[in-house]
């Protein structure tokens, strides 16, 4: 394929480029000009584009070392560099240990913080996945006081809210309700309880959830239709497609057969909602017809969760007025005859209204727990942050002290370079490059450690799939931190070694830092944050530990929760009669709800005040199943049908809220809606605490009525010692009466202690934060004596040769470091007493913050510093005298 | 005197004597792939070139080349006394050797 050379396209020009670039320039042409000539001889030889890849390939053969460019002749100052570099290295390498406190002691605090940041990052970031979260919102109802004041903020809501606010409201683009129930779902591949959202079809409007499959807006045409999340289609249709099959949900007994329409994406974990199965609003007049007619569809019950998208030029504050009137105006006859009853407060005055929240407050703001806004995570978050940031400053503040601690060592380093000529610039430039260098090091060690350590510490945080927070700009930041410290740490021995007359620097016993007031305050400041922190995991240690061995009130060993999926009365009953008739069994009961597992909050309107507490549906064996103390009047009794709604057991608590004295024959009024006679206190018991310990004991209530409410838990008590066999004949007397539900069962025990799991949780993370602080600062101590000491072996040695013991030597230098302890104690102690005292006044049952916690505190503190200075008193004891004196 | 000559080094030293007036790095590469029935790479023999003006066996001369070469020099070696007696030494010893090899060979 001859091409005339005329017509032959020229040579790649980029390779002429980079010969040109790299190589030395009286090579150049010979190179380039036999690359020209094989190239025109290959354009004969073979195609244009097979010589043109042989020109590349043989002229990126001639980028070899030996043809480079020669960097410049070397100018003094790339000597000087050479040498800051191997001065530099050899005081690493002869100040081993130092070297490696002052580095590792910043990589520690940089990975401490990385991983309370990555912590805090996630739980910043919930709910705000969604699209238009800036106006989507929760409803939240209100009650007031007299004095218009909230009373008390919940988020259930009721049934009729929802249309009638599409109905009146512009604002509103789209509502939609929705709430959760568990029951038995089944394929042929898989049978297990999950929990299933009942919503309206805007569900998918106003959640951005993306439907992967199915039709998005015809997801709920008929009734009995279902949505599955990817993860459901996954668990319970494998790998076929789910859209199209039947999955059947256990109802009012029997296995019901839905229509799956649609999968979509499952929710991230930084989301609040967590929708698994969603069948439509429209099953509920078909399979929850008995609630329904049992007033769940009025004004009155509220029992699920309204959420809506508001248009986007809608102010929220003005809509929540307009909904405070909706109570007045347009809520139905039901509400109206309550106010002209005069049963329900002022007339003129709106006891109750709405709020809207907005749904990414959720997380961090509004866990709604009895009635209560909880900012307990919030006050976490800001707990942590505020650890992440000691932690942070401690690793900092210790690199900065000991960097200055280790460069007072090399003052006739400095004295001989000016001696021969350096200008003070280049003795700045050469301690801040070096510092900033090891500060660079223990950075990129810190953030290397952090990524290690993340999925650990996932697992300790329960959070998964943190490692996506490892991005471009936490690199950044960590990284120009750690430049900044570095820059900090160097810029003080710099300037001041630099500033040092030359005659004095070659003095042996010239020294710098060793009185500074600077390094002083470092070492205090370290102190000082090492105190806070010990101080409060002290106490909360104290606290939690306390809570969690107090008294419940009942006794969950050895219970047994099974969960009941709407099986009736009789069965239980016949299931109970079985079980009792096994030596292994103790007791065994059935509840509404079990403590741990959720309970039902009432609202009833007591002589003109409205009240509320915890119901539970119990059989009379309920007491004595969980060793509930009897304390005045009877128990239920199974002999007397009367009991069956005429009687309820309450606690302590609820006789208090009722304002009564004994409680025993009161009439709880108002409990009943229609002519239902109310029922009378037949006992009290001791208060127990069936959900967080923080809250005070929260005034429950005990009935029979099975129209209250059906019988969620089935709870047994097993003999001690017996649990394999109990379970055993436990799990053969449920096939029995529930041949086609596997039997769900849990030990109440671990329900609870799952209940304080957020606290352990945290109290781990705090713990651990703080011994890691504590150690950073003991490193940083350690350092800091060990250097001082270095230009006291003289010293040391005329004191010994004097007479002076080892103890007087220790005396000797813990007196300074005494002193800023003692003052790093009087202030962390104002500072303790005041964060502690805040933080105890969350629990109802708490520890004393007396004088332990402070005297723990300083004896730990006061060990780690005896430890360090005993050590390096020793250390310098045993150097004889004769060898630091021989050279004076 | 000790010469250090390797193969490559020697080929390509006899390579510049064959070549005369001529004997630029690519002349050499087309030269040993006609006569030595082998492969070569122009950089291999240009870093080859170069060693062996830094051991004295050759000396080299820019000279000026037109549009054949892109307008680019050339670089000619020129063999040295040095490079001679080199070559010179290594043959006589091969011949020297090859006299002694039995006719059984």
């Amino acid at each position: 394929m001859d091409v005339a050379p005329q017509n032959r396209p020229n040579p790649p020009k980029w390779i002429e480029r980079i010969i040109e670039y790299l190589c030395i320039e009286s090579i150049q042409d010979e190179i380039l000009g036999d690359l020209y000539e094989a190239y025109q001889d290959n354009c004969s030889l073979y195609s244009i584009k097979k010589a043109k890849f042989k020109y590349i390939t043989s002229g990126l053969k001639f980028l070899r070392f030996s043809n480079f460019k020669r960097s410049p002749i070397k100018t003094s100052s790339n000597m000087l560099f050479k040498s800051y570099a191997i001065i530099g290295f050899r005081n690493l390498k002869r100040q081993k240990l130092y070297a490696g406190i002052n580095g590792l002691s910043l990589s520690l605090g940089i990975m401490c913080s990385i991983l309370l940041a990555v912590y805090i990052y996630n739980e910043l970031s919930y709910d705000q996945h969604l699209s238009n979260k800036e106006r989507l919102y929760r409803l939240n109802t209100l009650q007031f006081e007299e004095n218009g004041s909230i009373k008390q903020e919940g988020t259930a809501t009721m049934l009729p809210l929802a249309p009638a606010l599409q109905e009146s409201f512009q604002e509103i683009e789209h509502v939609t309700r929705s709430f959760n129930f568990s029951r038995f779902v089944q394929t042929k591949n898989n049978k297990s309880k999950i929990s299933i959202t009942i919503a309206d079809p805007s569900y998918f409007d106003v959640f951005s959830f993306k439907v992967t499959s199915g039709n998005k807006k015809h997801l709920f045409d008929v009734p009995y239709s279902v949505v599955l999340s990817e993860e459901m289609a996954q668990e319970f249709f494998g790998y076929e497609n789910a859209v199209g099959n039947t999955l059947e949900i256990r109802m009012n007994k029997k296995y019901i057969p839905f229509e799956v329409t649609g999968v979509f994406e499952s929710a991230p974990i930084n989301s609040s909602l967590q929708p698994q199965i969603i069948v439509p609003m429209a099953i509920l007049p078909l399979e929850f017809n008995k609630e329904l007619s049992n007033s769940g569809n009025s004004w009155r019950t509220s029992f699920l969760n309204t959420y809506c998208l508001l248009r986007p030029q809608s102010n929220p504050l003005d809509f929540n007025v307009k909904l405070e009137q909706l109570w007045l105006e347009h809520f139905g006859e039901d509400l109206k005859s309550l106010y002209e009853d005069g049963e329900w407060g002022n007339k003129n005055q709106a006891m109750a209204g709405f709020r809207l929240q907005l749904f990414t407050d959720i997380h961090l703001n509004g866990v709604i727990w009895d009635g209560k806004t909880d900012d307990s995570r919030k006050m976490r978050l800001v707990y942590l942050s505020l650890v992440a940031l000691l932690i942070l400053l401690i690793g900092g503040v210790n690199f900065v002290s000991i960097t200055i601690g280790r460069s007072s060592n090399r003052l006739k380093e400095i004295a001989m370079r000016r001696t021969i000529g350096s200008s003070k610039g280049q003795i700045r430039t050469q301690f801040l490059i070096e510092s900033m260098v090891l500060s660079m090091i223990s950075t990129m060690v810190g953030l290397l450690l952090s990524y290690l350590l993340l999925p650990y510490f996932g697992t300790l945080v329960n959070q998964s799939g943190m490692t996506a927070y490892f991005s471009i700009s936490l690199f950044l930041f960590v990284c120009v931190f750690g430049l900044v410290v570095g820059f900090i740490a160097g810029l003080y021995p710099s300037i001041l070694l630099a500033r040092l007359p030359v005659a004095k620097a070659f003095k042996t016993n010239a020294k710098i830092g060793k009185s500074s007031t600077f390094t002083q305050f470092m070492l205090g400041f370290q102190l000082t944050a090492a105190a806070v922190l010990l101080s409060f995991v002290l106490l909360m240690n104290k606290q939690l530990s306390f809570i969690q061995k107090k008294s419940l009130g009942f006794n969950p060993e050895n219970v047994l929760v099974i969960d009941l999926n709407t099986a009736n009365d009789l069965l239980y009953t016949t299931f109970k009669n079985e079980l009792l008739t096994h030596s292994s069994i103790a007791s065994a009961s059935a509840t509404s709800r079990a403590f741990a597992k959720g309970s039902m909050t009432y609202g009833i309107d007591y002589k003109g005040e409205s009240k509320s507490f915890h119901y539970f549906r119990v059989d009379p064996t309920y007491l004595s199943t969980l060793n509930i103390e009897l304390l005045r009047g009877r128990n239920f009794n199974p002999e007397l049908t009367t009991d069956i709604t005429e009687a309820v057991v309450v606690n302590e608590a609820f006789v208090k809220t009722f304002g009564w004295q004994n409680g025993i024959g009161e009439v709880v009024e108002g409990f009943y809606d229609g002519d239902k006679p109310d029922p009378v206190v037949v006992g009290v018991v001791k208060d127990f605490n069936f959900e967080s310990l923080e809250d005070r004991p929260l005034p429950a209530l005990m009935s029979m009525d099975p129209e209250e409410s059906e019988y969620e838990n089935i709870i047994v008590k097993i003999e001690a010692g017996n649990t394999q066999e109990a379970l055993q004949v436990i799990k053969e007397e449920w096939e029995q009466i529930e041949p086609d539900v596997p039997m769900k069962y849990s030990f109440m025990a671990d329900d609870i202690a799952s209940f304080y799991r957020a606290y352990s949780r945290w109290k781990k993370i705090l713990t651990v934060s703080t011994i890691l602080a504590i150690i950073i600062a003991a490193m940083g101590l350690f350092g800091l004596i060990g250097i001082s000491l270095n230009g006291k072996t003289k010293e040391f040695g005329i004191r010994r040769i004097l007479g002076a013991n080892q103890l007087g030597l220790i005396f000797q230098l813990g007196k300074m470091y005494f002193w800023i302890l003692s003052i790093s104690f009087a202030i962390a102690l104002p500072l303790l007493v005041y964060t502690g005292q805040k933080w105890l006044e969350n629990f109802a049952y708490k520890v004393q913050l007396n004088g332990s916690i402070p005297a723990l505190t300083i004896f730990i503190m006061v060990g780690v510093l005896l430890l360090s200075i005993v050590h390096h008193a020793l250390k310098t004891s045993k150097i004889e005298p004769i060898e630091v004196l021989k050279n004076d | 005197m000790e010469f250090s000559l390797g193969t490559l080094e020697e080929s390509i030293l006899l390579l510049v004597v064959v070549a005369e007036e001529d004997a630029y790095a690519y002349a050499l590469v087309k030269a040993y792939e006609e006569h030595m029935n082998k492969k070569l790479s122009l950089s291999a023999v240009h870093a080859v070139l170069t060693r062996l003006e830094k051991k004295g066996f050759v000396n080299s001369t820019l000279h000026q080349a037109g549009e054949e070469r892109g307008g680019r020099k050339k670089r000619v070696f020129n063999i040295t006394n040095t490079g001679k007696r080199a070559i010179e030494e290594i043959k006589n010893n091969r011949l020297r050797l090859w006299n002694l090899v039995p006719q059984s060979f």
